[in-house]
């Protein structure tokens, strides 16, 4: 995993990821690339299924390079919305939902 | 708001509506070929269907179905729009109209009608118009298809678009009634792929899978093989599908109703029963990606605009500052839309006129306006006058003010007075109706033109002018225009012109009504007058003398009564009625070529410009229109005859003498006519009598108050008016106190009372 | 927050009804007369989801639609089609401009309550 010492970059997202949002949402995860990030979840009220592929494909790419990506603190709605569509990745559920 | 109010709305709108069917299709009757006429004229009748439906009209919605299709056929341009489609058209917008009238008012439109045109109207359809059935000379249409299209059963026949009339109503909100309860809970298996275009088009997959959690419980599993890496991945593609597992009391054809929206865009499979192969198999799961049971509380999902308010709102309430806040950050990219969207704005509506802001307002507010106006402009000449009595001099300061008090209340006047001014059209259009309508039963072919329809007058007059107008149109239909046969003899056209036009001319409104028939059979005319003893056979009377003893009360030149224009209404009548509006109507004819009707009316019925007159110390009002002249009788002018009557010499005729204070009773004796002044007046008839009265005080605009609703009927008077000095003065009903000269008494009956 | 619904339908009668059926069900209501009204109105009231008809002058609802979905701020806002034709060919054109789903006319207020509800987060 990444160097200790340096704390990682936060991102906040926007209260409404949809189908607006996910072009944004990818320049931005792409601009941070190769460095450790966190996102700062907690606001959101509205995510779709588009903004879901970025940030998944953005735990993989991250996890890939060994840098540190993970979601949180996050809102009950994005929680509620990522286990509807049934993903379940550690990089984007804050760990007791996992257990 | 409710039920009532909103059906009113609907059939004030089909008045609309009916009268955009009617002219649209009377301009593609003269060969518009714009094709937003047509979709006009369709969304006309699309609009009267919709809202019908939504209250349970079902044979108004099932006529306008028919015709609608039809319409339908013409605007994609699969029917062309012949002259005889335009014939059944004009006449199906007239019982569509009638259908209309039936649903607001009660009662019924004869079926034999309705399912005739049904009949016609679905032949088109099908590209099989029927043999002309209607034409012109079949007196009602009782069209040969008729009998095997019974109208019960026709219109639902037709129904097979799938158009269900659903009877609205508020009550049903809350029926929750698509969940069967099927007490045995089954598993189905759903395959889930959407298409980049289900997002693209507003559709989401959460909103999806919520809808489906809804159903019962749910296993979900995503597939996200194909998601790219991220800098290859097109944020706004579809790379997620999903396996469901569902566990429901519902049928798979509520699961099919989750996918109603997105069958399009996505790929759907539904099996019955668990396809436990697929959840099991580790390959395709991968080990990050575990089945997901989702049984779990969906309430931040849930999707209750009314609960959801209360649990929604601390986290939505930031909502609007985030465009806000994302604005700066994205400042090319929001110009860029600006700029799109006005790119887009331009290249959608190329050359458009917006529409002229209108608002609607209740008819009794405009007239309460114009009752306080005119209250203002009595008080404005009553303050006037008290400062001429009071100040002999007359400081110039006050005088100057009161005059631009003067303009300004007549600029307020005339401005109100245009709130309440409407065009003719709806007057005018209503008689294409008539024309169709006689033309039918006459057998003859007519051509309505119209002209000067926007031309604007007052409400009060619209509402009464549409009942003479009527009488005119059947009298020109039926006794000016010649049959086809004849005119084709004559080396005419075999379709007459009628010719309808308004305009304004010196603050009146003239309308004339033109036929290009016969004219006047001035012999028969004569010969007629001569007969019924109106005039005798030595009378050496014009040509225009002669065309005007048609208005003479009872004459009728048919000669046998016709079921159109014999209904006891003669051309005397049509002329008291517009007499009584303060209007005067004339006729010019040319043998061969047509006769002209030409009626000339005041703008308004509110104001009234009259001759202020003194009658045994009464004031009164005689309307200026009436008089024909004044004159001061001289002794020698005066003859007597009988007990009461006496006739003035006016050049070289004589002229009954009416006395205004005795008829009205404002005196016992007889006036000495040498000490008053004589208005001579042209009464019904197009007679004329000079009445007498004691001394004119001068000429003004007034204001009219209705006595009826202020006080009651008063035969011989027309309203009352309130003068600059304050007092009240009567308006004098001419044609009432001249009826009641020849010694019938003034009854209520004669009133014609003007109103304000 | 209430949810908001832009209206988009020539009626007067249908204006009134979709006015008092979203009301009751306790949305905003903002209503527009046609496709062009509809696009000056989106611009100020940014709504929620929107509700138009078909058959309209000036700009009809399929031009309405497009308008939206090419305009950057609204074009992921949720469009239903209110249309009295249940046959294919009319939805095939509206789901063609970009509509989400649609309601057939007259509708059911509860049936319109739930689509709006279906297709809205």
């Amino acid at each position: 995993m990444s160097t200790d010492g340096t704390s990682p970059k936060v991102l906040k997202l926007p209260e409404v990821l949809d189908l607006n949002a996910a072009s944004r949402l990818h320049e931005q995860v792409l601009a941070h690339k190769g460095e450790d990030i966190d996102l700062d979840a907690s606001e959101v009220s509205r995510v779709g299924a588009q903004c879901i592929q970025v940030l998944l494909a953005a735990a993989k790419s991250w996890r890939a390079e060994e840098q540190n990506f993970k979601v949180a603190p996050a809102s009950d709605v994005f929680v509620k919305t990522l286990q509807l569509l049934g993903i379940s990745d550690e990089a984007l559920l804050p760990k007791e939902i996992l257990k | 708001m409710d039920m009532n109010e909103i059906k009113e709305i609907f059939f004030q709108e089909c008045e609309e509506q009916l009268a955009e069917l009617e002219s649209g299709l009377l301009r593609l009757n003269d060969g518009d070929t714009d094709p937003e006429t047509v979709n006009a004229v369709f969304r006309a009748v699309h609009s009267i269907k919709g809202g019908a439906g939504a209250f349970g009209l079902d044979d108004l919605v099932s006529f306008a179905h028919v015709f609608e299709t039809t319409l339908d056929c013409v605007r994609s341009n699969k029917l062309e729009a012949s002259p005889d489609l335009l014939k059944v058209m004009l006449r199906s917008a007239d019982v569509l109209a009638d259908l209309t009238a039936a649903s607001r008012d009660g009662g019924t439109v004869e079926a034999s009608r309705t399912s005739g045109l049904v009949a016609e109207l679905e032949a088109y359809a099908k590209g099989q118009p029927l043999p002309s059935a209607s034409a012109p000379a079949a007196p009602a249409p009782k069209p040969e298809a008729a009998p095997e299209a019974p109208v019960a059963e026709a219109p639902a026949a037709t129904d097979d678009s799938g158009f269900q009339p659903v009877p609205f109503s508020f009550d049903s909100i809350d029926g929750d009634d698509e969940l069967a309860i099927n007490a045995a809970a089954s598993v189905f298996t759903v395959r889930f792929k959407p298409r980049s275009d289900l997002y693209a088009k507003g559709n989401e997959a959460v909103l999806i899978l919520r809808e489906l959690a809804k159903l019962g419980d749910l296993q979900v599993r995503c597939e996200t093989d194909d998601l790219p890496s991220l800098d290859l991945l097109d944020p706004e593609g579809a790379y997620f599908s999903w396996l469901i597992r569902v566990e429901t009391e519902s049928d798979e054809e509520a699961i099919r109703q989750v996918f109603e929206f997105v069958e399009w865009d996505s790929t759907v499979e539904i099996t019955a029963g668990a396809d436990e192969e697929a959840f099991a198999a580790p390959d395709a799961m991968g080990e990050e990606q575990p089945m997901a049971a989702v049984p779990f509380d969906l309430s931040l999902l849930e999707d209750e605009p009314v609960v959801a308010t209360e649990t929604a709102a601390p986290e939505a309430a930031p909502a609007a500052q985030e465009p806000a806040q994302l604005a700066p950050a994205n400042m090319p990219l929001a110009a860029k839309a600006i700029a799109a969207e006005a790119e887009k704005k331009e290249a959608a509506v190329p050359a458009v006129p917006a529409a002229p802001q209108t608002i609607r307002v209740d008819l009794d507010r405009v007239d309460r306006l114009i009752n306080l106006v005119g209250e203002l402009v009595i008080n404005q000449a009553m303050l006037a006058q008290s400062v001429v009595e009071n100040e002999s001099g007359g400081s110039s300061a006050v005088n100057l003010g009161l005059e631009e008090l003067q303009q300004l209340t007549r600029e307020i006047q005339d401005s109100v007075m245009a709130i309440r001014a409407q065009p003719v059209k709806p007057v005018f259009q209503r008689m294409g109706r008539i024309v169709r309508e006689i033309a039918d039963m006459t057998g003859k072919s007519v051509k309505l033109v119209t002209e000067g329809e926007n031309t604007e007058v007052d409400k009060t007059v619209i509402d009464k002018i549409a009942e003479p107008l009527t009488h005119m149109i059947r009298n020109a239909v039926d006794h000016g225009l010649e049959g086809p046969e004849k005119r084709t003899e004559l080396g005419k056209n075999p379709e007459g012109i009628l010719k309808l036009s308004a305009k304004h001319r010196s603050g009146r409104i003239v309308i004339e009504i033109a036929d290009d028939g016969a004219g006047i059979n001035r012999e028969r005319v004569k010969a007629k007058a001569i007969e019924n003893g109106l005039i005798t056979p030595e009378s050496n009377l014009s040509d225009e003398d002669i065309d005007n003893l048609i208005f003479h009360p009872g004459f009728s030149t048919a000669d046998k009564i016709s079921d159109i224009s014999g209904r006891g209404v003669g051309m005397d009548v049509v002329k008291r009625s517009i007499q009584a509006l303060g209007g005067r109507i004339s006729i010019t004819s040319k043998p061969g070529k047509g006769s002209v009707f030409t009626m000339s009316l005041p703008l308004t019925l509110a104001v009234l410009d009259g001759m202020v007159v003194t009658v045994a110390d009464q004031t009164l009002v005689v309307p200026l229109t009436a008089i024909v002249e004044t004159l001061q009788p001289e002794k020698s002018d005066i003859h007597s005859f009988g007990p009461s009557q006496r006739l003035i010499a006016i050049r070289d005729t004589f002229c009954p003498l009416v006395d205004v204070g005795n008829i009205l009773n404002f005196r016992a004796d007889l006036a000495n006519p040498v000490d008053g002044v004589a208005l001579l007046v042209e009464s019904e008839g197009g007679g004329q009598r000079a009445l007498m009265v004691d001394a004119i005080q001068g000429q003004r605009q007034v204001v009219i108050k209705s006595l009826e609703a202020n006080y009651t009927n008063v035969p011989g008077i027309a309203a009352a008016t309130i003068l600059g000095d304050g007092r009240v003065a009567l308006i004098l009903d001419v044609d009432a106190v001249v009826t009641a000269s020849r010694g019938q008494p003034l009854s209520p009956d004669m009133m014609l009372a003007a109103t304000g | 927050m209430k949810k908001k619904v832009l209206t988009v339908d020539d009626s007067r009668t249908i204006r009134n009804m979709l006015l008092v059926t979203l009301n009751n069900a306790g949305f905003e209501t903002v209503q527009a007369e046609d496709g062009v009204e509809g696009l000056e109105v989106l611009e100020e009231s940014n709504p929620d989801v929107i509700v138009t008809d078909i058959n309209m002058p000036r700009l009809d609802g399929f031009g309405f639609i497009e308008g939206v979905r090419q305009n950057d701020r609204f074009r992921a806002i949720p469009i239903l089609v209110l249309t009295t034709e249940s046959d294919a060919e009319k939805k095939n054109r509206a789901r063609e401009a970009g509509a989400t789903g649609w309601i057939v006319k007259p509708f059911d207020p509860s049936k319109l309550i739930a689509a709006i509800e279906r297709v809205t987060a």
